[in-house]
């Protein structure tokens, strides 16, 4: 027998047998579609600022300290409150009083100044120079590693629960260094929610 | 005498030699019937029951009712898509495997994040599950409770990134399927 005719031989029984094999492997197979319907991740934003004004990113325009001299501070209220579906705990994550290119002045003005921070207070009992009630959240240097002793929660529910106004002070103290006069601040509060 | 003629004559001579040569091998033949019954092939077949019901099994939730209309979900969460199938399985060594296909269901920015597995309650009786795979005692109708899962891990504080938030989760085309399984 001529060896092409040997190879096609073999060629075709193997074909053959592998045809047998793919048979077996047809087994039968049941399907059936489920509609479960589309669901959705939720998120979690934390809010800065009062109604209508909120934001991730606010501006604190309502404390002015500008023209402050030592013994004298400024003091305003402002809402963190919970923008998304989860409840969350906020704290602060430092704070700064520097301009972004601080002068000498700058810096010595900032390093002397004092940051409070106070929950359990109106937005109207904040205003003006008004006397600091409520929770003590915070008071020292306006530094990066000012914190508040305990997160603070935040329901994702409308309501009372969902939102918080802080009372934010700023002052300079009565022995502040002369190397401070001149100096301008500019009060940047870091905050993060956490879910909770 | 034409060519085509002698050669007409000579093949009806040769098919007439073939057919008495054919003949000469009717020997003797003998044949009986035996009756072997009928063998009929089983099915394999997969519907299922009513609504499923949706839960949040997340070990911290506060109830569990979940709604995904109007309910979402958070790093840490897991909630489960509970559903009765019907196995209709009949033949001798018949065993299945139930999976679910979830193409397409989760986009992309959950896939590291967000897993859908398929639990099957195997208890009911004649049931057997090892390895994933069903066993049936026998030919018969069984009801299958089967949980579809959906898990957001928790990961570390900070991990999670925002793009994870307000995606879609498409369960809307969920595939049971049960394949056939030889050992």
């Amino acid at each position: 027998m001529p060896k092409q005719l040997k190879f096609t031989l073999v060629a075709a029984v193997v074909l053959a047998l592998f045809l047998g094999a793919q048979g077996t492997a047809a087994v039968w197979r049941a399907e059936r579609n489920i509609d479960a319907g589309t669901m959705r991740t939720g998120n979690l934003l934390l809010l800065v600022g009062a109604e209508p004004k909120e934001a991730a990113n606010y501006e604190f325009i309502e404390l002015d300290g500008s023209n402050l001299v030592p013994g004298q501070y400024v003091q305003a209220p402002l809402m963190l409150s919970n923008g998304g579906t989860t409840d969350l705990l906020y704290n602060l994550v430092g704070a700064s009083a520097k301009p972004e290119t601080p002068t000498d002045a700058d810096t010595a003005l900032a390093d002397s100044s004092i940051l409070s921070i106070y929950a359990g207070m109106t937005a109207v009992a904040c205003d003006g120079r008004q006397a600091l009630s409520g929770q003590m959240l915070y008071k020292g240097t306006a530094n990066s590693t000012a914190k508040f002793a305990v997160a603070r929660p935040l329901l994702s529910e409308n309501g009372d629960a969902s939102k918080e106004n802080l009372c934010v002070r700023l002052s300079i103290p009565s022995n502040a260094p002369q190397a401070a006069s001149g100096g301008s601040l500019k009060l940047v509060l870091n905050f993060v929610g956490q879910q909770q | 005498m034409k060519k085509t003629t002698k050669a007409t004559i000579a093949a009806v001579a040769a098919g007439a030699l073939l057919i008495g040569g054919a003949g000469t091998l009717a020997l003797w033949q003998a044949e009986d019937n035996v009756d072997a019954g009928t063998v009929t092939t089983g099915h394999l077949e997969l519907t299922t029951d009513g609504e499923g019901v949706w839960t949040d099994a997340s070990p911290d939730a506060a109830t569990t009712t979940f709604d995904p209309v109007t309910d979402s979900i958070v790093p840490g969460d897991t909630v489960e898509f509970n559903q009765t199938v019907t196995i209709d399985a009949e033949g001798k060594n018949i065993q299945g495997a139930l999976t679910v296909g979830t193409v397409g269901a989760v986009p992309a920015d959950l896939e590291t994040y967000v897993t859908i597995a398929l639990d099957v309650d195997a208890s009911a009786e004649g049931i057997t599950e090892a390895g994933g795979v069903l066993s049936f005692a026998a030919a018969g109708v069984y009801e299958v409770p089967v949980s579809i899962t959906v898990t957001f891990d928790e990961g570390a504080v900070g991990t999670t990134p925002n793009t994870t938030m307000d995606e879609p989760i498409d369960l809307t085309q969920l595939t049971l399927t049960l394949d056939q399984i030889r050992s």
